[in-house]
């Protein structure tokens, strides 16, 4: 194809003052019909229309974005890669995710630079070790890599960490070697760029106002843009579920709660893994362009602002200089929040609706990057199919009903305790 | 003190410094002096230091380009040392002090002479988002351990700090009527007219002295200085009632009238006068009913080739180092003007002799200033001097070439709007697009918010005090009498010049992050034409400054590239902080060893004195186990004291466990509603083992509850989940069962509680209590007994965890240690032996008893074996969702115990599951996983564990391996059985 | 933000536990609701979860101890109130910022079976 990006075509670009660069992607009018209407161009939206047309050759396909690509959580989050769950119906899923990532960059002829530079979960007492040995253990049976790190470990290879805490001494850790983070537009723009080269419509500003319904099967949607007709609808609009959602009259078990993630100023290279705080949450890990990114969980009200409160500032600040002392000094940047699909029992749904040819894909909570490639891989298999496929056998809507829930934390049906 | 430095570029007068007090620091290790009132730029500048750092992408040469927190390129080191390093700081915004030690950063090799400026030489191949589109090559690894480390080398400011943070810092609440944001002639204004209608007042300035534009733009107010006017309205704030806080940012908004604001304390006193028990910096958690924002703008350049020299700076900047400073920033100085703003300073610079030229961008302008050669109709086109400005093209009505040594450029004013729209609760949150005034305005305000000074879009003093009073108005403020005012700065909104015609790649907008006008075009050219796009993908306005000299240009340049109005491109969101704030004053004290509080038992002191090590258990410091002499390890230790409590009598302390004290004649019925089983035919004087589901049918908790009397009720809950079951029995009582007469409090802190275990401990007993018969028919089995001890009320409970003969005693918590050491006295004829968490771990392993490593969260009653603990003739809470399928798929793992076949094996807490020690080891074939490990049985002389496993029955007796991938993938033989080792049939706890 | 507790009034947040959306009254005990039916699933797990006016449990658990709902906008963060939970599904109940009220009593809310 002839805009593919690489070395040669930076340096002729270079040569001839960039002038032969074209859009990304095109600006196409939306068509009275589609095989496939995606709603929501955020990562997953980009992803699924992307393997759509990759996987299952079906390139007729509408993304619709109310905003501008990439808009959603994909450009609001902490941009941690890992696949480090507990359970088969997680671990299976976010491990297929992370398997693309590795390859993710020369899939798309785009650099979305995962950087697998490794997460490392420290605990705290026997009783996480023990709890984070069977996860380990459990990766590790799904295909997935886990180290066990002792204090020594922590020391070698997060110096950073103050392990003789007066407060809650770090035991060890738990070590994915091949997690690590990636630069969060790049996937979006990436995953929008080869999906518009394969044919997808991708279109912006464009609001879903209504889903057609008739005989219990999708028709197609009303936006601001007119109607677009298409015998399947696929959601993926985390942190807007339960609004779309209502335009199909599907009840939900989703709450919107906000993140707040923070990036500090560039300093030159201080930390080198993801790591976490056992003993509350946190965690940090440093950009290439040198800024701490970090965050720890939500503010704990149901919130649709991009924003949050000085209360889970201060904490995550305290979790921050208790876990590595040294960075008490740096200063932060910038604050922001994202809206958070939380699920009852903290893992993602992508499965059926009651609705024929209606496809959802939500409650992301916080795992909502990571899964970019994966979710887009197994909701284009669902679309295309009508069946999901082996990674996402166990995120059914219909879990909260059977109590087959997914609870990785334990905590029980309360959207914000994961 | 050292013979006086040249400060060559220094008038011999003027300025707010304080000549009589020169002080000395060093710039890159070569020393300098300044004088007291100087910042750290306007002392360089004074000293002819033009280049200051180095920029982040291309490393190009950077000097001072503003005199406030805007400062995109001067940034700078303070201090060595691994702990002390403190990188990033603004030059205009260090104040100066004697010692002050700087460094510059961002460079290989010494400032001058940076190897990483090759990027600017190759720049033509790295435009906005090159790297997306490169480094392929090899795939992964080949970016991951080649192209990355040298990209991140390269990128990053400053070197950070290392080691912890040596300074302390403070978290204050402070409370106003009004807080003003910013202390300008405006924000004092609005801010004396409130505190004299009796509103208390509070008012932050960002800067080290009130008075804002006043301090340097040279008008006077009834005849005085703006410095000397700024000072008087401070002291009648003052002697109103109001608060003025110099070095005090407002740096976010937040929802309930909450406002951040960062107090700097110590950073500008020299090192022997800071004072060690005073917080570095204070955090205020600022509540106030009103607030007014008088935050004043900020000036803004425009995109040429060149115009990041060091030497091309604001007008503004230019005007302030002459104005407040006494420096002078060029013999020779240029100004460039779209704007009536930039004959003030071309004056004021001419007034000291100056050699003054001023482009000025319109052709219609009649302006003169005095003594400064003017052109109009022309726009610098492009400035030369790598290491400092030495000359400037123009172009436009005429063109040619200047000899100069400093340009300043006056692009217009971009109104601080930032706070006005950091949080959204009004409708609209976005700032505002003024076409006349080429500027964002604050979005409408509500009732509770006002807005003084330029931040209006005001241009002039006058304009400004019209909108303070205005301000003041909206909010009840007694009237003042406005000062007369010598307007020294003519003002007119700007030409509209985003960029010269032609600038291109070297034309900067963010001169920190190198974004171009050529990039934002590139940005438009590719597609990106949401400003959130061309912001992410040129990096824009995310430099630490967060883009306020550049952002407005940038989204101008991107609507002109794509066809737009302004107001329909929009500002990306402004997010909190306004400027940086160092993650340690938001934290306060509450770090490291404070970062949580400590719980201690009443008997931690005895525990500490007799040997035990602690563990955390949440809060709490709880004895993991007794070191006696001669113990090599904690395993040791913990068996004796197992083996001592099977054998004798251990005493062990049990205060942690939450306590609920529940009263009221429907407290049975509450109970019954909580627990799975039934407790209204509990009698007075017995207690029960309860068990509780949560809401969605998982277990919760379990614990034992006893009747004290007909409608009194006390129970005790795991010590982990104290706190989410009182939670939990407030919400469903208050929320569901409102009618219900019951009440309870936590009395967790107020009882302290030991558990007496083993043969002897009914002999204990006796002797603690010698008038009560705890005989087996006195006291049988889940008896209670309310009794005295020495006069204090004291509970006895027949109950058992290890799975003994054993007793729990609670008295008030006040006289628990010394009822805990009239117990260790009273069974020291039996040995008594205390014994901690591990020995405890042990016990209830043996016994088969579940803790929080089985009640994971995760697990229904029948996988805990606990199905008998159902009543089937009631509700409660749980049971409805308990009858979900899959809380009878066959399918889900059970508990069971396993022993390890080898004596000197150990199992491994979450080791898994297999029947074959061949594999394959997957998760198709895996059986389920271990919970909690004894390390020692002594009853089994070995290793036992708890474990979940599937079809658990089928397995009794059978060998199975635990296998830890995680452990060089061990595997361990074990033989499953029972969980219940020890006394399955329970004699020891009846007898 | 701060929150206006019935009994101690206007109280900032971190004295406050929040617990999620109070939009369907706890099904009765002894009920024939089957824990799959609509009324245990709007109680545990399905929300509307509006981008307005909402009402919201909180328990003021460094205070009184007391489970509030709050009556709050999820956008703007507006707090308009806040009632005690122990009243909040009583049939005279605040009508909610510009939301209908929801069904009264927890008996009506069952399955209808």
């Amino acid at each position: 194809m002839a805009d593919q990006y690489g070395f040669w075509r930076l340096l002729a670009e270079g040569l001839r003052g960039h002038t032969g660069w074209k859009p990304a992607w095109r600006d196409p009018e939306p068509k009275a019909e589609y095989d496939v209407i995606i709603i929501g161009g955020g990562g997953h939206g980009l992803s699924t229309a992307y393997y759509l047309a990759k996987n299952h050759g079906i390139t007729n396909v509408a993304v619709l974005e109310k905003g501008y690509l990439g808009g959603g959580n994909v450009g609001r989050n902490t941009t941690i890669v890992r696949s480090n769950y507990l359970h088969t119906g997680n671990v299976l899923f976010y491990e297929k995710s992370l398997q693309l990532w590795e390859g993710l960059s020369n899939d798309l002829g785009y650099n979305v630079m995962f950087s697998p530079r490794s997460i490392i979960n420290v605990f705290h007492s026997d009783s996480a070790r023990d709890a984070d040995t069977r996860r380990g253990n459990q990766m590790i049976l799904h295909g997935a890599d886990a180290v066990l790190l002792n204090r020594e470990g922590i020391r070698r290879e997060a110096p950073l960490v103050d392990v003789d805490n007066p407060r809650f001494p770090v035991y060890g850790g738990l070590k994915q070697t091949r997690a690590g983070s990636a630069r969060h537009d790049a996937v979006a723009w990436g995953f929008a760029r080869g999906a518009d080269r394969r044919g997808v419509d991708l279109i912006q500003n464009c609001e879903v106002t209504g889903i057609d319904v008739r005989n219990g099967c999708v028709v197609g949607v009303q936006t601001n843009r007119g109607p677009i007709r298409a015998k399947k609808v696929g959601m993926a609009v985390a942190g807007n579920t339960s609004r779309v959602g209502k335009l199909a009259g599907l009840p939900l078990p989703i709450e919107s709660h906000v993140l707040q993630a923070f990036v500090s100023e560039g300093l030159k290279p201080m930390l080198h893994n993801v790591i976490t705080f056992g003993a509350g949450h946190f965690y940090i890990s440093q950009s290439d362009k040198g800024g701490l990114v970090f965050g720890a969980s939500l503010d704990g009200y149901n919130s649709y602002a991009q924003r949050g409160n000085l209360p889970r500032v201060e904490h995550v600040m305290e979790a921050a200089v208790s876990f590595v002392p040294a960075v008490s000094k740096v200063r932060m940047l910038r604050s922001w929040g994202g809206v958070m699909d939380m699920s009852p029992d903290g893992s993602p749904i992508i499965d059926k609706t009651p609705i024929e040819g209606l496809y959802l894909n939500a409650g992301w909570c916080y795992g909502g990057f990571k899964a970019t490639p994966g979710s887009g891989w197994c909701f284009s298999h669902l679309i295309a199919n009508d069946s999901p496929n082996h990674h996402i056998e166990q995120m059914r809507l219909d879990r909260f009903e059977t109590g087959y829930v997914i609870d990785e934390l334990g905590a029980g049906a309360q959207h914000n305790l994961h | 003190m050292t013979a006086s430095l040249p400060q060559p570029m220094r008038l011999r007068e003027g300025g707010l410094i304080n000549r009589n007090r020169p002080l000395t620091f060093t710039f890159d290790r070569r020393v300098y002096q300044g004088y007291e009132g100087d910042s750290l730029a306007s002392a360089l500048l004074a000293s002819g230091v033009k280049l200051f750092g180095r920029s982040f992408k291309y490393h190009r040469p950077r000097g001072v380009f503003s005199a406030g927190p805007e400062e995109p390129s001067a940034l700078v080191e303070i201090d060595q040392g691994k702990a002390e390093r403190d990188p990033n700081h603004r030059a205009p915004m260090v104040e100066l002090y004697d010692g002050l030690e700087t460094f510059s950063q961002n460079h290989i090799g010494p400032l001058g002479l940076d190897l990483m400026e090759a990027n600017d030489l190759i720049s033509r191949f790295l435009p906005a988002g090159f790297y997306y589109k490169t480094f392929f090559f090899g795939g992964l690894q080949a970016w991951y351990r080649f192209y990355e480390p040298i990209i991140r080398r390269a990128a990053g400011l400053g070197r950070p700090p290392m080691e912890a943070d040596p300074h302390h810092y403070d978290k204050i609440y402070t409370f106003a009527d009004t807080l003003v944001v910013g202390g300008g002639i405006a924000g004092l204004t609005t801010a004396l007219s409130l505190a004299r209608a009796g509103q208390s007042v509070l008012v932050c300035d960002e800067r080290d002295r009130v008075g804002g534009a006043a301090l340097w733009q040279g008008e006077r107010f009834d005849g005085q200085s703006g410095a000397a006017y700024g000072d008087h309205l401070v002291a009648e704030i003052e002697a109103a009632g109001g608060r003025v806080l110099p070095r005090t940012t407002v740096f976010g908004v937040y929802d309930g009238g909450i406002y951040g604001a960062l107090e700097r304390c110590q950073d500008h006193l020299a090192k022997a006068d800071r004072r060690v028990h005073t917080a570095r910096m204070k955090y205020h958690r600022i509540q106030a009913d009103r607030v007014v924002y008088a935050t004043g703008a900020i000036e803004r350049s425009v995109g040429f080739m060149g115009n990041d020299r060091p030497g091309v700076m604001l007008a503004s900047a230019g005007h302030a180092y002459l104005g407040r400073y006494g420096v002078r920033v060029g013999q020779q100085p240029t100004i460039f003007t779209t704007n009536d703003g930039g004959y003030a300073v071309a004056a004021a610079l001419a007034a000291t002799g100056a050699d003054v030229t001023l482009l000025d961008a319109r052709a219609d302008s009649r302006l003169e200033a005095e003594g400064v050669r003017v052109l109009r109709g022309v726009h610098a086109t492009k400035a030369h001097g790598r290491m400092g400005l030495h000359r400037v093209d123009y172009g436009g009505a005429q063109s040619g070439s200047l000899t100069t040594d400093a340009l300043l450029v006056a692009g217009g004013w971009n109104p601080a709007v930032h706070l006005t729209s950091h949080t959204n609760d009004r409708r609209q949150s976005k700032p505002v697009y003024d076409a006349d005034l080429r500027a964002f305005l604050p979005p409408e305000l509500v009732d509770s918010e006002a807005a003084s000074g330029s931040v209006t879009g005001a241009l002039g003093t006058a304009d400004c005090l019209a909108s303070a009073a205005a301000a003041a108005a909206k909010f009840g403020g007694a009237a003042l009498d406005t000062p007369a005012v010598d307007e020294a700065v003519a003002v007119s909104a700007p030409k509209e010049l985003w960029a010269v015609p032609g600038a291109g790649q070297a034309a900067f907008l963010d001169l920190q992050n190198d974004a171009t006008v050529k990039d934002v075009g590139l940005a438009a050219q590719e597609g990106f034409r949401s400003v959130e796009h061309m912001k992410r993908y040129t990096t824009l306005g995310m430099a630490t400054d967060q883009g306020k000299t550049s952002n407005v240009n940038g989204l101008a340049l991107l609507a002109a590239a794509t066809g737009r109005e302004i107001s329909a491109v929009g500002t990306t969101t402004f997010r909190p902080p306004y400027t940086p704030v160092p993650m340690g004053a938001f934290a306060g004290h509450h770090r490291q060893r404070d970062y949580e509080p400590f719980r201690y038992s009443p008997v931690y002191d005895w525990a500490e004195a007799n040997g035990a090590t602690f563990v955390e258990a949440g809060l709490w410091m709880r004895p993991s186990w007794y070191t006696q002499a001669g113990e090599a390890d904690w395993l040791e230790s913990a068996v004796r004291e197992t083996r001592a409590t099977r054998d004798q009598l251990g005493i062990t302390d049990v205060s942690t466990l939450g306590k609920i004290d529940i009263q009221g004649p429907d407290a049975a019925e509450f109970l019954n509603r909580l627990y799975t089983n039934g407790w209204k035919s509990l009698p007075v004087g017995k207690a029960r083992y309860g068990l509780m589901l949560r809401e969605d049918g998982f277990v919760f908790d379990d614990g034992t509850t006893s009747r004290l009397a007909e409608c009194h009720f006390y129970m005790t809950t795991t010590t982990a989940k104290a706190a989410a079951v009182m939670a939990h029995m407030e919400f469903v009582h208050q929320s569901a069962w409102p009618d219900l007469q019951v009440a309870f409090a936590s009395v967790t802190d107020q009882w302290g509680g030991l558990a007496l275990a083993g043969p002897k401990s009914r002999d204990c007993l006796a002797a603690l209590f010698p008038e009560l018969d705890v005989s087996n028919d006195g006291m049988p089995f889940m008896g209670v007994i309310e009794t005295t001890w020495k006069g204090h009320t004291a509970r006895l409970f027949r109950i058992s965890f290890s799975g003994e003969l054993a007793y729990e005693v609670a008295v008030p918590a006040d006289v628990f240690d010394a009822f805990w050491r009239e117990a260790m006295a009273a069974g020291a004829q039996w040995d008594i032996t205390p014994y901690g968490l591990e020995a405890l771990n042990i016990l209830r392993i043996e016994k088969g008893h579940v803790t929080g490593g089985e009640l994971d969260g995760r697990v229904s009653m029948d996988d805990v074996g606990l199905r008998k603990m159902v009543s089937t003739k009631k509700d409660f809470v749980g049971k409805a969702m308990s009858r979900r399928t899959a809380f009878s798929d066959p399918d889900r793992v059970k508990m069971i115990g396993l022993v390890a076949t080898e004596a000197d094996e150990r199992i491994i807490g979450g080791g898994i599951v297999f029947d074959s020690k061949d594999g394959p080891f997957d998760h198709t074939t895996m059986l389920g996983y271990v919970t909690s490990v004894a390390a020692f049985s002594p009853l089994k002389d070995r290793s036992i564990a708890l474990a979940f496993i599937k079809n658990a029955a089928d397995y009794h007796g059978r060998t199975l391996y635990v296998v830890s991938h995680v452990h060089n993938r061990a595997i361990i033989e074990v033989t499953a059985e029972s969980p219940h080792f020890y006394d399955p049939k329970n004699e020891k706890v009846t007898g | 933000m701060l929150i206006p507790c019935p009994h101690c009034g206007l109280r900032p947040s971190e004295e406050f536990v929040p617990k999620g959306l109070a939009e369907a009254p706890r099904p009765a005990l002894g009920g024939r609701a089957k824990p799959d039916g609509p009324a245990w699933q709007n109680y545990l797990h399905l929300r509307d979860n509006v981008a307005d006016h909402s009402h919201e449990y909180f328990h003021h658990a460094l205070g009184c101890r007391s489970w509030i709902v709050v009556h709050r906008h999820t956008l703007t963060h507006e707090v308009t109130g806040a009632t005690m939970a122990a009243d909040f599904w009583k049939a005279d109940k605040p009508a909610k910022g510009a939301k209908d009220a929801k069904s009264p009593t927890a008996e009506t809310a069952e399955d209808g079976q």
